[in-house]
């Protein structure tokens, strides 16, 4: 379980949560709210990479994540199955090929990141979370850039790879993601 | 398209060699100024003895050493003031007065301190070690930390940190400091091979060049130190290339 207690932050002079509260327990997560509202630093707060101006994060002690940053934070050098290998150490070259295959066209395990289509790498950011060996799977806006097919194809992905982890979504579309319990950043 | 550059370039390096052997035609006086069959037929003559090469190839281990044991310091030091913010504080005042020193005063330093068979060595590290620490320093400094963050959150090894993000990140600046470093290395290591005299070197061959108003063969020299410094830095930098591969 991860609880976010009356937790605000700032960045200089602007607010950007304030005396948020939210519990994640099993199952899948909706983190909504119009852009800007803050669920990007509710995420960099729970990840640990920002510590909160005011109230607490908790979560059980050696919380592994992975994480499909709102930015595709690739190596943009490196071909597709090294980008999902060099942070996967436990996956074997074929789970990771079959896994990138399932969303990738055949062409692409080779082909170096930066020269994939903005949609392709937001999809390989997918891919490579999912196969971390973690126990909460956080995806920051994982659709955007998606069309309608390769969106529901990613969704299919993601349930088939989730493995009854905790998942936390942030997304403006609900499209496809029905059964997520939704945590409504902006209401709170 | 690179044989039409490779074509241009020896064109480009032709013309300036007519105008070199023009110029040595107009001016008249071969000790003023040399031309390039002179200064040919004077490396010819130099080629013929042994202790030539015995000479060439004194000083270049010499500044070699230097140049390496200033990219090992550089290159360490650089990574302890990345990790340690007081390292960094420690290390910018000295290395801020080393880089503004006076290539000569630290000639004269070393040759007090260490004799004339070991100032090229000291002097080249010496002007090695703040390229590399300064170059690799901002390297570090400007990897991306989103890059960081990413590697913290999937647990990355140390090695794969190294191999996927830093250096990415610091091989621009490791084949530019390699470039300045080396170049400035032979500079002045052969400047201070000059006043050292060590014996048997490049610079102890330029002395006697000019004591004797040798123009041709002090030119050839030259020649000889900008070609050793021209293919000992395509060498390391064919290295660096294929270990950053």
């Amino acid at each position: 379980m991860i609880e976010l207690k009356n937790v605000s932050k700032s960045f200089d002079d602007k607010k950007v949560l304030d005396s948020f509260s939210a519990v994640f327990e099993d199952g899948g997560y909706l983190l909504k709210g119009p852009s800007g509202i803050g669920k990007t630093t509710c995420i960099m707060l729970i990840l640990g990479l920002l510590k909160p101006d005011k109230g607490e994060v908790v979560l059980p002690e050696g919380t592994r994540f992975a994480v499909c940053f709102q930015e595709n934070r690739l190596f943009e050098k490196e071909t597709v199955l090294t980008n999902v290998l060099a942070v996967n150490e436990g996956v074997s070259v074929t789970d990771a090929s079959s896994a990138v295959l399932e969303l990738l066209p055949p062409d692409s395990l080779n082909r170096k990141a930066g020269e994939l289509s903005g949609g392709m790498k937001r999809r390989l950011a997918v891919i490579r979370a999912m196969l971390h060996d973690s126990d909460c799977v956080i995806l920051d806006e994982p659709f955007t850039g998606l069309d309608n097919e390769s969106r529901s194809k990613t969704i299919d992905f993601i349930r088939k790879h989730l493995n009854g982890r905790l998942l936390i979504v942030t997304s403006h579309d609900e499209r496809g993601l029905g059964d997520l319990q939704v945590v409504n950043i902006d209401t709170n | 398209m690179k044989t039409k550059k490779y074509i241009r370039t020896i064109l480009i390096v032709l013309i300036w060699l007519v105008i070199w052997q023009v110029l040595a035609v107009i001016v008249n006086n071969s000790i003023l100024l040399s031309g390039p069959v002179e200064t040919v037929k004077a490396l010819v003559s130099l080629g013929s003895e042994p202790s030539f090469y015995i000479s060439v190839g004194k000083t270049v281990v010499k500044i070699l050493a230097g140049f390496l044991i200033g990219m090992f310091l550089g290159s360490v030091i650089s990574l302890l003031s990345y990790r340690y913010v007081i390292v960094r504080e420690f290390f910018s005042p000295f290395v801020s007065v080393v880089k503004s020193i006076p290539i000569v005063s630290f000639i004269i330093i070393a040759l007090i301190w260490a004799g004339s068979s070991n100032v090229t060595i000291i002097v080249s590290s010496v002007i090695s070690f703040p390229i590399f620490y300064k170059n690799l320093l901002e390297g570090l400094l400007v990897t991306d930390p989103k890059m960081l963050d990413l590697a913290k959150v999937f647990e990355m090894k140390t090695s794969k940190k190294i191999k996927y993000i830093y250096l990415p990140s610091l091989s621009p600046h490791i084949k530019s400091a390699i470039s300045l470093a080396i170049g400035m290395a032979f500079r002045g290591g052969i400047t201070a091979e000059v006043v050292g005299q060590p014996v048997r070197s490049i610079g102890n061959g330029l002395y006697r060049a000019k004591i004797n108003l040798a123009t041709s063969e002090m030119l050839a020299w030259t020649l000889v130190a900008v070609l050793a410094a021209f293919l000992i830095e395509r060498l390391i930098s064919f290295i660096v290339k294929k270990v950053l591969k």
